[in-house]
């Protein structure tokens, strides 16, 4: 009796956290196919309309761009620097290795607008003031801590003697870290690679202090849209980009399986 | 295949001494063992062997050449490693083919010799599993090919049957004996199991703190241990204190409690010295006690234990020391627990040791 009770009362408490999640969600996207210029709830009469207008906003449109190119190149950029210190941390006996490991990943820590503040100063005392530039030195910052942690995740799992065995017969350093290590933590690069590039998409602390009135991130213009109208067309860029994000967590799980991805084997 | 010496290396972590002045032959084609409880410098020596740790001092030399600052991966060893270290993300005939490959091997030639060396260890029917998808056997089979392939100038082997199973480590023993004598190789094997080490071995090193305590034949080891460890490592388990009453160049009496005994000797020993008495506990006799032979210990049966094909008895003597005799089974003994006994031993059976 008190097994079922318990079993019961988890059960509640579970869906009521699914709920809890995913309602403002549902939400959204149920507000996304208002036919009003207003965003209540629920809709008093149903239309596709403001995903038009979403698409047809330069401002949308241009940000969706700016925001994929620069989490593209960011990721494309901080994956090697990440794997490469990461597997340096991981082959470190040194004493400062823990000192080391926790400033690489401090980016994660340290609060998005005191990065976003302390880069622009930086880069504007250097003389780069061009924002695509300024972005991605921004969004490299942000995946790369994350890139690091997945691959050392991985990393962890691997005997160490198997870089050992890979030098009795014969291999460089060069050739054991492409040949045994490498493919060995592949998951744990793509899962981090992912972490990054989603999470760079969705950055508006960092990104906000280092955009222009030419170049701005989706995630800023929605915000800065937000200000001066009310409109569902904001709901409807939200739901097209849940719908990305679900697209992509399937084509993940069909390929790799999820659980095997933040497992690391 | 090479000869490889050791001279004098010592290889310090921080402040301990791993490997202590250790100088070490390995002749051509031998198979040579370093057996020694964890902790004794064996490992750290092996690695020193595969170039996987630089000494502090000492020279390591293949075939007469001084290779101490070259590194494992120019070496030209095989070595099997206690975890095996298979790459999960190979085949079996690529994990065998890695070393050649890093060698830059014609892929024909890469192809027949993987071949060759899974059809020696009987795993040419599974080249294209993953390490995984084996039994423990097979891995290590794997492991050894692996190694063994490159033709390396020595085998290295690092406690590689610890994780087995007593049938499948025994069998792999004999594997092991059988190939490495097969293809003549030089091979240098690691462990703490004593009946592995006089198994396998043309010459075992007993190593205690980071030295070399016996280097020698197993029979050498096994019958004349030259220091009380190796004695104790080797299985004689009953040290009995005892002082010198009468001794010549070949053989002494030494008196134990109350009863005095013979053991042979090798250099005349001076009366009322302490001695130590070692004896095997296979070669304990226990009989009856009302009619003493000379050269005997009286004790009361403290405990007997059940082996199979022999019981075990802790026999209490007077001094306080305890005596460990094992019986064959088939004997009618009419011991029981509490029964007074008294043991005795060929003086052949006794390693005198300096207290």
């Amino acid at each position: 009796m008190m097994d079922r009770i318990q079993l019961y009362s988890f059960r509640i408490i579970a869906y009521a956290l699914y709920v809890f999640l995913l309602a403002p969600l549902v939400c959204i996207v149920i507000v996304s196919f208002n036919y009003e210029p207003v965003q209540s709830f629920p809709p008093s009469s149903w239309s596709f309309r403001w995903y038009g207008a979403a698409l047809q906003n330069a401002n949308f449109t241009n940000g969706a761009m700016v925001s994929a190119l620069v989490a593209f190149g960011a990721t494309l950029i901080a994956t090697p620097i990440g794997v490469l210190a990461a597997v340096g941390l991981w082959s470190s006996t040194s004493r400062v290795k823990p000192a080391l490991e926790a400033l690489f990943v401090a980016p994660i820590v340290v609060p998005g607008l005191v990065t976003g503040i302390s880069l622009l100063v930086a880069l504007s005392a250097i003389e780069i003031r061009a924002a695509p530039i300024k972005l991605l030195v921004g969004h490299v910052l942000i995946v790369m801590p994350y890139v690091i942690r997945t691959t050392l995740a991985s990393l962890a799992q691997i005997n160490p003697a198997l870089k050992e065995a890979a030098e009795t017969l014969g291999a460089s350093p060069r050739q054991t870290l492409f040949q045994i290590i490498l493919p060995l933590i592949r998951p744990g690069i793509v899962a981090g690679m992912i972490f990054g590039f989603i999470l760079s998409f969705d950055d508006v602390n960092v990104s906000l202090f280092l955009v222009d009135a030419r170049t701005t991130t989706l995630p800023v213009s929605v915000m800065s849209y937000l200000q001066y109208s009310f409109d569902p067309s904001v709901a409807a860029i939200s739901s097209l980009l849940i719908g990305f994000t679900f697209l992509i967590t399937v084509a993940l799980e069909r390929l790799f399986g999820l659980k095997r991805l933040f497992a690391g084997h | 295949m090479a000869h490889v010496e050791l001279k004098r290396i010592v290889a310090r972590y921080n402040d301990f001494v791993a490997v202590d002045d250790v100088s070490l032959s390995i002749g051509a084609g031998k198979f040579v063992t370093l057996l020694g409880p964890s902790g004794c410098g064996k490992s750290s020596t092996l690695r020193i062997v595969a170039g996987l740790h630089k000494p502090d001092s000492g020279i390591v030399q293949f075939n007469g050449n001084d290779v101490t600052g070259v590194n494992s991966a120019q070496r030209n060893i095989g070595m099997v490693f206690q975890s095996l270290a298979l790459f999960p993300h190979m085949t079996v005939a690529d994990n065998v083919a890695f070393g050649l490959r890093m060698r830059k091997a014609a892929r024909a030639d890469i192809e027949s010799q993987v071949k060759r060396m899974l059809a020696i260890v009987r795993l040419d029917h599974l080249a294209d599993r993953f390490p995984v998808q084996m039994s423990g056997g097979q891995q290590q089979r794997v492991a050894l090919a692996r190694a063994l392939v490159i033709t390396p100038s020595i085998l290295i082997l690092d406690e590689p049957f610890g994780a087995l199973d007593r049938k499948l480590r025994e069998a792999m023993q004999v594997e092991l004996h059988a190939l490495t004598r097969q293809l003549g190789i030089t091979a240098l094997f690691v462990t703490h199991d004593q009946e592995e080490a006089l198994m396998l071995s043309d010459t075992i090193a007993v190593m205690n703190r980071g030295r070399i305590e016996q280097f020698g034949s197993p029979e050498d080891i096994y019958r004349s241990p030259k220091t009380q460890f190796v004695a104790d490592f080797m299985g004689v388990t009953n040290f009995l204190d005892g002082e010198i009453v009468d001794s010549d160049a070949t053989s002494a009496k030494i008196r134990v409690g109350s009863a005095v005994f013979s053991a042979p000797t090798t250099q005349v020993m001076m009366a009322g010295q302490s001695v130590k008495l070692a004896i095997r506990p296979e070669k304990v006799v226990i009989g009856d006690p009302l009619s003493p032979a000379a050269g005997s210990i009286d004790g009361r049966v403290r405990q007997i234990t059940y082996h199979g094909n022999a019981s075990r008895c802790v026999i209490d003597l007077a001094s306080g020391e305890a005596l460990i005799a094992l019986q064959n089974v088939t004997d009618a003994s009419p011991l029981a627990v509490g029964s007074l006994v008294s043991a005795r031993w060929r003086p052949e059976d006794v390693h005198l040791f300096g207290a």
